[in-house]
């Protein structure tokens, strides 16, 4: 499985959305239970799975998927 | 209840126990909140106890660090294990901390006329208790901590995480 698919997962499973709905494009408003708490649970999972330590200022900076993943794959690379 | 904490219940008005509060703890009682003046009940400087709050000690140590905000309708009551909030700390309207529990395990008596037990519940500095949140008795939660909403705390939070839920789970580290 490589990383867009894992992170893809992960969003779905957090989100409860069917893998098929997780775009690139999805942000916080297009989910009803994308808030600032289930973000944090979202991202303590990519953490655990990735092994790996966003900042709080990436955190923040996450507004859709896609820049979730081009975060992922900056911290894998530099792992 | 003994003739004293009757009295101290019931015949001093409210506005009196503000003003003793304000002068002795230099802290702000609403007078529409309900703290009785008790020993067992140390509040520090520059607390605030908003309105309709109830806080209670029967046989143990109530303490309330300095600069602590206590929101609307919180109910908080203490008995021998003692209730600790460290300073700077936020108690979100609504919510209850009750250092006390019953035991059940004689199923002819009504549990209400069983012993209590008391464990306490220590809650640290810089903690934010969100809103409706309910901390039961034995719960530790560890300075910089912040509690979701409508979450339950009976166990252990570790310092500066996040928790969510009912029971209140890790879902985050603060960094």
């Amino acid at each position: 499985m490589d990383l867009n698919e894992k992170v893809t997962e992960i969003v779905a499973d957090i989100f409860e959305l069917d893998e098929t709905e997780v775009a690139d494009e999805l942000t916080p408003d297009m989910v009803d239970i994308w808030d600032s708490l289930s973000q944090l649970r979202l991202v303590t999972a990519i953490e655990q799975d990735f092994d790996i330590k966003l900042s709080m200022d990436e955190i923040e900076s996450i507004d859709s998927v896609g820049r979730l993943k081009r975060l992922v794959a900056e911290h894998v690379k530099l792992s | 209840m003994k003739l004293g904490q009757i009295a101290r219940r019931f015949l001093i008005p409210s506005f009196v126990v503000t003003g003793v509060y304000l002068v002795k703890h230099r802290c702000m009682v609403s007078p529409k909140a309900e703290v009785e003046l008790n020993k067992l009940i140390s509040l520090g400087k520059g607390t605030d106890i908003s309105s309709f709050a109830k806080l209670k000690a029967n046989d143990g140590k109530l303490t309330v660090g300095e600069n602590v905000s206590i929101g609307t309708c919180c109910f908080i009551s203490a008995d021998q294990g003692g209730v600790s909030i460290g300073d700077y700390s936020m108690v979100g309207p609504n919510s209850s901390i009750i250092g006390n529990n019953y035991r059940y395990d004689q199923l002819d008596v009504p549990i209400c006329l069983q012993e209590k037990t008391s464990k306490g519940i220590h809650i640290g500095e810089n903690v934010w208790i969100g809103a409706g949140t309910v901390v039961v008795d034995g719960a530790r939660i560890e300075s910089g901590a912040i509690v979701a909403p409508n979450s339950v705390v009976s166990g252990r939070v570790p310092k500066d995480a996040i928790v969510q839920g009912n029971p209140a789970k890790v879902i985050f580290q603060r960094r």
